[in-house]
């Protein structure tokens, strides 16, 4: 039994910052056994007497001037993306290559800092596999919130994209639909609208009808699993929300009242602004969330490491949404807490005590200058490193890639 | 970024030579730093007396003098019999129980387990759903880190066949299936072509030397594989099948629980390749640790002294022999893996040290037709090896104490004086990165 000790950081809670903080992680041996006890023993502000001291082969960082801060959250991505996918359906990878670029994508999106994700849509059971080869310890990878293959109508938007689950009929949905939550998914994610139409007014092509998003809403909230939908548009995102979807991603073009009927009935929004095809529109999409009082949650729409100006894609994200009006702490606050209450992960409450230990260690003040995040020192999963440079940390543990060669690259790579 | 690596005052197994180098200089360079394919290579291998390392040795550069101690750097081993996906006990009917992305996911773990335990080559003899296409693929293309994998898709058996009840095998009747069989391996991208022969001990009611192929069909698969210049792999149980096999062109016998004498002398003819996989007949215990059924343990309890008798025989033949389990390359069995404890069987039943360590690396290098890349340590070579303390040219059990893995010339984990590197940790840090079949994923 060790324990690992961060003094004098600052400390991102839900709500706002502790100053000078202590962060305790309790370390449990796991001797041969293929399970993970650590956990996050005790949070304070030093000095504040409850902190427990430190033992022999306990490490001690001294964090000044850091700040701590819980995983990322990406509850947008899909692991299997990759350099080359074709125009056409085909599945171009097959099953054991593609499961081997979805963990390594996965590990590179730990590498990066982003400890939970939810996959938006991945074929053949492989979100699955990866999730229960890191529930038994098999390997390392972030938390998976997993969701199965995207459901959307027959022809629906990117049909050709391998992979997904099309139907038409709300009895069709749900079949498809009970036969993937019968594998052990978490949450469902439906592709409801399709490209804008000029006769629609610019409005996207609304590919699937209420009775359809009823079936699959209703199927999922009936064993507790969060229902998300990439839809835009008035009309589109309005049937959603009234029917109790549980997040709009991607989409566009909702109106300020429409907003408020999302912040009235919790629906959150994940506007995925590295993926927008239309980055003005986007904005002004988080702008009228923001000011309706919608919750806002960090969504990537691509792989989280996937490189971009001169960071990745999770990181990125964080920018674009404090360009587009939030504050930086509002930013975290999507990426964090916000993310994993959507997800329904373990680490919705963040750093307190009982909480399994997914952590970052930031230099600066990310809270006040989002761009801090691209220099992440540490990160922390199950309480354990998986990469760290703070002095004295020692070797880095994890390694899946050959020495020399970068953990990092997403689709650029691969 | 340094550039060579010297490893001085080492004892070298080169696979070359019959003689160890007692003070040798081993030196590695590296070409790139994250280009595929990795170019680094041996630069020298051989006697200290007569090299003038100094200059060679740029600014940068690592030197290790391992003096202080008797280390020996070999070649990497290879294990050439292995089913990434082996689970215990085996069931009397054919089902995917993992699935094929879960299944492949098991298999990539148990490859790093091998790596770890310094196996760097693995000739997979038999998995399903062309996963071993796609972790062959991974190690290549440096998607992750991996052994050298030299595959062959399923394992092609006649119906009814030896192994029907694994989901690794595919059935066929007649000729032209088994040969429309061969070819879409080879289509895609199988290094030679895996038969089962005759029976084994996985399925209930065969005996182990029952022929289950006819020569037609045998034929078919040797004609088809040696057309693209690729090797015929056998599952063969007893001797007359064996003697069928080499004279109809198969070119490694697997298993061989009976060997005579003349047919011994009939693989050495034919340059024929034997990997006894001993392991399988002294591992009682493994199998009743796993819960395997009475009738499997028994028939390996009663084939293994006449096993042990016939690789003698093809001993004495000077057959090439190629080390192969069929348990996991990181099985843990007596004190260690499954692997090196191959080396120790042949060694008991007469190879002499040194020929088992060739058994393990430059014979199955030459099997496997990767001795043009590895497999010895000679200058140009890709620098797949190992360090050990000790002297396992004198004693194979020193192979126990492994204390450096190097894949490609990238360290895979380090235990010498001067150079240090935990093992490859795809778990949380802290938790082991072994167990083979012991772990129930
Ligand atoms: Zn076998």
């Amino acid at each position: 039994m060790s324990k690992t000790f961060f003094c004098h950081g600052r400390l991102l809670q839900d709500g706002g910052v502790l100053e000078d903080a202590y962060v305790v992680l309790n370390h449990v041996p796991s001797e041969g056994r293929l399970e993970l006890r650590d956990s996050v023993e005790a949070v304070g502000t030093m000095g504040d007497g409850r902190m427990p001291a430190p033992g022999e082969g306990d490490q001690v960082f001294d964090v000044t001037g850091c700040t701590l801060l819980p995983g990322l959250v990406d509850v947008n991505t899909r692991l299997d993306l990759h350099k080359d996918t074709p125009p056409y359906t085909y599945d171009e990878l097959g099953v054991p290559y593609r499961t081997l670029i979805s963990f390594r994508h996965a590990s590179e999106a730990l590498w990066e800092g982003v400890t939970t994700l939810r996959t938006a849509g991945m074929p053949d059971g492989i979100d699955l596999a990866l999730s229960q080869s890191y529930a038994k310890y098999l390997a390392q990878g972030p938390e998976l919130v997993t969701s199965g293959p995207q459901y959307i109508a027959h022809g629906g938007l990117e049909h050709n994209v391998y992979g997904k689950k099309q139907c038409s009929g709300p009895d069709a949905f749900r079949g498809a639909a009970r036969y993937e939550n019968s594998k052990g998914t978490r949450s469902m994610h439906l592709g409801v609208t399709g490209r804008p139409v000029a006769r629609l007014g610019g409005e996207p092509e609304l590919q699937m009808t209420g009775e359809e998003m009823d079936a699959l809403i209703c199927l999922g909230h009936a064993s507790g699993k969060a229902v998300s939908a990439r839809a835009g548009g008035e009309r589109a995102v309005r049937m959603l929300a009234e029917r109790g979807i549980d997040s709009i991603e991607q989409g566009t073009g909702f109106s300020a009242g429409t907003a408020r009927l999302m912040a009235e009935k919790g629906v959150r929004y994940v506007p995925c602004l590295c993926a927008a095809e239309d980055r003005g529109a986007a904005f002004a999409a988080v702008r009228t969330a923001r000011e309706n009082g919608v919750t806002i949650c960090m969504g990537t729409a691509l792989l989280p490491s996937e490189p971009m100006e001169g960071t990745v894609a999770a990181i990125r994200e964080l920018e674009l949404l404090v360009q587009a009006g939030l504050t930086p702490l509002e930013a975290l606050n999507a990426a964090t807490f916000a993310g994993a209450a959507l997800c329904g992960s373990a680490a919705a409450k963040g750093i307190v005590p009982g909480a399994p230990g997914d952590l970052l260690v930031v230099p600066g003040k990310p809270d006040e200058d989002i761009a801090a995040m691209r220099s992440i020192a540490a990160v922390y999963r199950h309480g354990r490193p998986v990469r760290s440079s703070l002095p004295g940390a020692g070797v880095v543990p994890f390694q899946v890639t050959t020495v020399l060669f970068p953990l990092a690259g997403g689709t650029q790579k691969f | 970024m340094p550039k060579k690596t010297f490893m001085l005052h080492v004892r070298i197994v080169d696979g070359v030579h019959d003689r160890a180098i007692e003070d040798g200089a081993f030196v590695i360079q590296r070409v790139h730093t994250d280009k595929i394919p990795i170019e680094d290579h041996i630069v020298y291998a051989g006697p200290m007396a007569g090299y003038d390392w100094q200059a060679q040795k740029s600014e940068g550069d690592v030197v290790l003098d391992l003096s202080g101690g008797t280390y020996t750097v070999m070649p990497g081993l290879f294990n050439v019999h292995a089913h990434l996906d082996l689970r215990h006990p085996y069931k009397p009917y054919r089902f995917d129980e993992f699935g094929t992305a879960y299944r492949t996911m098991i298999i990539y773990r148990r490859a790093v387990e091998a790596l770890n335990a310094g196996v760097t080559t693995i000739r997979s003899t038999g998995l399903p759903d062309e996963i071993d296409y796609a972790v062959k693929k991974a190690a290549e293309n440096g998607l992750l880190q991996l052994p050298r994998m030299v595959v062959c898709g399923r394992l092609n058996i006649a119906v009814g066949g030896h192994a029907w009840n694994n989901y690794i095998s595919q059935q066929f009747n007649g000729a032209e299936e088994f040969r429309m069989a061969a070819r879409s391996e080879l289509a895609r991208g199988a290094d030679f072509i895996k038969i089962g022969l005759t029976g084994g001990a996985a399925s209930a009611h065969e005996g182990m030397a029952d022929k289950q192929m006819t020569d037609e069909e045998i034929l078919a698969v040797t004609q088809t594989a040696h057309n693209a210049g690729k090797k015929v792999a056998a599952h063969l149980g007893g001797d007359r099948a064996i003697q069928d096999a080499v004279r109809l062109g198969v070119d490694s016998v697997e298993h061989a629980y009976t060997l005579s004498e003349s047919t011994a002398r009939a693989l050495k003819e034919a340059g024929a390749y034997l990997v006894p996989t001993l392991s399988v007949t002294n591992c009682s215990d493994y199998l009743r640790g796993h819960g395997s059924p009475d009738f499997q343990v028994r028939k390996l309890e009663e084939a293994a002294a006449e096993h042990r008798r016939s690789i003698a025989r093809a001993v004495q033949a000077g057959v090439k022999i190629c080390v192969g389990t069929d348990l996991l390359p990181s099985d843990p069995i007596d004190g260690t893996v499954a692997t090196i404890r191959e080396v120790e069987l042949l060694n008991q039943v007469g190879l002499p040290p040194m020929e088992a360590l060739k058994a393990a690396t430059v014979n199955s290098a030459e099997l496997c037709d990767v001795d043009h890349i590895t497999g010895t340590l000679e200058p140009g070579k890709a620098g797949d090896f190992i360090v050990v303390e000790g002297k396992p040219d004198c004693s194979v059990s020193d192979l126990r104490n492994i204390r450096q893995v190097v894949r490609s010339c990238r360290l895979v984990w380090s235990d010498l004086p001067g150079l240090k590197l935990r093992r490859m940790q795809v778990t949380p840090d802290g938790m082991e990165m072994d167990g083979g079949t012991y772990r129930k994923w």
